[in-house]
């Protein structure tokens, strides 16, 4: 699994790669935490290339996104591939998250 | 020889080892590819449970899986050899209460035909379940 963060304009883009699961979320969740302490407003996680997600990496997005509510910021998902949507949609979190297929739609809408 | 026998420690590094082992065997089986991720799922959630709850986080611990096939369904079994599992611990969270822990079981439960706890071990807990092809 990878992370890496790259940004356009105010907006921090996340991409993640390959599987998310109890072993590495813990990294994951890190990363995420750090954005939180710099108070960044616009977080964007791209899914694209993540391959598989359990729980524990839905709850690192659960609670980033609490977070962020928890000062005004905001968070959107891209990129989710069939099986890892396909986990969305059993948990109804598809009804919870901000997701956009392309990148530079989901940039528009912050 | 569909059947597999895995006994690994309780360390989350070996959970994507779990997961493939069971892809391959629903793979070889009548479930359409979907399924095949589900359950890998549901029994990887079932391994992060114990390594996180009937073995506190402790990784030198033993898991003993099984996968059977069935004429018309597979069998896992997850055997460990820490604290039992409370039955009032069974509850998964309601999706509509929108928190970070709780949706491991709510998979397990989702995705499996049967979810069944037993506790009669003087040691630890043996976790069945059950997916039926359709």
């Amino acid at each position: 699994m990878q992370i890496k963060e790259r940004s356009q304009k105010d907006v921090v883009i996340v991409d993640l790669t390959g599987e998310v699961d109890f072993y590495n979320s813990s990294k994951v969740r890190e990363r995420f935490i750090n954005l939180v302490k710099q108070k960044r407003k616009a977080i964007l996680i791209n899914l694209g290339e993540v391959t598989y997600i359990d729980s524990s990496g839905l709850a690192t997005l659960i609670e980033l996104m609490q977070k962020l509510n928890g000062y005004g910021g905001k968070l959107k998902l891209i990129g989710l591939n069939q099986s890892v949507r396909n986990i969305f949609e059993v948990s109804k979190l598809t009804e919870i998250f901000s997701i956009y297929q392309e990148e530079q739609e989901a940039l528009k809408a912050f | 020889m569909k059947n597999i026998r895995l006994s690994l420690p309780s360390h989350p590094r070996f959970l994507s080892v779990i997961r493939m082992a069971i892809s391959q065997v629903a793979g070889g089986m009548r479930f359409k590819e979907e399924e095949v991720k589900n359950i890998a799922l549901a029994v990887d959630e079932a391994c992060t449970n114990v390594i996180k709850h009937a073995y506190d986080d402790k990784h030198n611990k033993r898991i003993i899986l099984t996968a059977t096939v069935e004429r018309d369904r597979l069998v896992v079994t997850i055997r460990d050899f820490g604290k039992k599992t409370n039955p009032k611990s069974f509850e998964s969270r309601p999706l509509k209460e929108v928190r970070p822990g709780g949706l491991g079981l709510y998979f397990i439960k989702k995705i499996m035909d049967e979810v069944k706890y037993d506790i009669s071990s003087k040691l630890g807990t043996t976790l069945r379940l059950v997916k039926k092809c359709r």
